[in-house]
């Protein structure tokens, strides 16, 4: 019994402990209205921000708002066994920027218009990337200062 | 005689040395924008520059960019006092998967006494993916900062954030936005929504219509102080105009104005809240009100489908204006 007690004594500490991290949390996160838009489980959204490198599966990229944010990239986990990608950026007008799975291969061209806008939706296997990977665009011959990527997706 | 002539060579070749680099650095008090334009140019009348972001490099503190025709002028970021008038032109902004305006005020310059940017005439349009029309931010360094927002269209902002005009500084400031529309947004119409305490962040709408935000169309939150008047708050799914003081006190004072045909008319959402209600019709929502509110005697409160808690009268019956 002597022995028993300082485990409960822990056990006991360990909920409040707990208990004590949730509230802490709960305040925190509470501290700004925030709304929780309903999302389809099998869709991620993530920024593009102008920035030459990252790593393979983007996650040195922060998934957050700011001046450096070009775009948003939605990739949605299909039932065929592909993924499908929609991409809206505001970039340098009437360039053709290739998109890559970080690391991987190119999967094809976005090119913004007149005044810098594109959009573009396709698909790829779902195979070719694994459950936590990213995107890059790289214009032609990729000068420096002319390369977006985007924050990790994770499907984990 | 012939060290006059050298001195005055020396100085005339100087002159041509210095005057050229002298002049590309100037900023102009006022540059414009034009479809046709180029960046590379001086921004000047007769050699426009293409975007708000090419001219704005180029524009004195205190200046002003204006459209010289119609065109879309790109997303800008906006670090010093200006003003951006596209008055008489269509002067637009596409903004896919990005924000239309940034005015992050941490970044201005202390040197810069204003703190005053100026946007006015402009149509912002999210195409469906845009993150948010107009985000103000700053306050850690920079504090206070005012922002005028007239003659504006915001609209198609689903993507991210998905905000027409979202103001977060938290240590304090001002923002005026008259003679605006600001619809189909993805999350908020107008938010201010700093995201912790701070300083009173003192808001004033006249002749807002916001309508048709996935969420809510006009959040006041920590710090906001909202005087608001003659505007439309319509069709927003889940709320028309809500409070939310968790971190700071949120206020509103909401005159003669319609919100209608939203999911909740008037929310008292959470923490420190007081909204005060004069001369408005709060009509055709699901259900008038949460939470409490104050309602002088000349509201008009039909046709709700439910009203939810009636508002606490505030005023005096003998006094159909409100006025005290």
């Amino acid at each position: 019994m002597r022995y028993a007690m300082p485990i409960f004594r822990l056990r006991y500490s360990s909920i409040w402990l707990g208990a004590a991290m949730l509230v802490g949390t709960n305040i925190a996160t509470t501290a700004q209205f925030v709304v929780q838009p309903p999302t389809d489980p099998n869709q991620r959204q993530v920024v593009v921000v102008r920035q030459d490198t990252s790593d393979c599966s983007g996650r040195d990229v922060a998934n957050t708002d700011s001046p450096l944010v070009s775009g948003t990239i939605w990739a949605t986990r299909l039932f065929d066994g592909n993924t499908g990608v929609k991409v809206a950026m505001t970039a340098k007008p009437n360039t053709t920027y290739r998109l890559s799975l970080k690391c991987v291969r190119p999967i094809g061209d976005v090119k913004t218009d007149d005044e810098g806008i594109a959009n573009l939706s396709l698909v790829f296997p779902s195979n070719l990337a694994g459950a936590e990977y990213s995107f890059e665009l790289a214009p032609e011959g990729s000068p420096a200062g002319s390369r977006y990527q985007s924050a990790q997706i994770s499907f984990k | 005689m012939n060290r006059i002539a050298l001195s005055l060579t020396i100085a005339g070749t100087f002159m041509l040395l210095v005057l050229p680099t002298t002049s590309a650095h100037a900023q102009a008090s006022r540059t414009w924008v034009s479809g046709v334009g180029d960046d590379v140019n001086p921004c000047s009348r007769t050699a426009p520059c293409k975007t708000f972001a090419g001219a704005i490099s180029k524009t004195a503190i205190n200046g002003e960019i204006n459209c010289l025709d119609p065109g879309g002028f790109g997303a800008v970021t906006i670090t010093k006092s200006i003003s951006i008038d596209c008055h008489e032109e269509l002067g637009s902004i596409l903004f896919s998967g990005t924000n239309g305006i940034n005015v992050p005020f941490n970044s201005f310059s202390a040197a810069d006494t204003r703190k005053t940017v100026r946007i006015r005439n402009l149509n912002l349009n999210g195409v469906d993916t845009g993150v948010i029309g107009v985000r103000i931010t700053g306050g850690s360094v920079i504090t206070g900062g005012v922002v005028i927002i007239e003659d504006t269209l915001i609209d198609g902002a689903f993507a991210g954030g998905a905000t027409g005009i979202l103001d977060e500084r938290t240590a304090g400031g001002e923002l005026y936005i008259s003679n605006t529309s600001v619809r189909n947004t993805g999350t908020f119409g107008i938010a201010i929504n700093p995201p912790a305490a701070g300083q009173r962040l003192d808001a004033t709408f006249d002749n807002v219509r916001v309508q048709n935000a996935a969420n809510i169309g006009i959040l006041i939150g920590n710090n906001g102080r909202a005087m608001i008047n003659r505007s439309v708050i319509s069709g927003n799914a889940q709320i028309g105009i809500g409070a939310s003081g968790i971190a700071a006190s949120a206020e509103i004072n909401l005159s003669n104005s319609v919100v209608s045909n939203n999911g909740l008319g008037v929310g008292n959402l959470n923490g420190t809240v007081t909204i005060r209600l004069a001369n408005n019709d709060i009509s055709f929502n699901t259900t008038g009100f949460s939470g409490a509110t104050q309602s002088y005697f000349n509201n008009r409160l039909q046709g709700n489908g439910s009203l939810g808690p009636a508002p606490t009268a505030i005023g005096s019956t003998s006094n159909p204006t409100g006025l005290q």
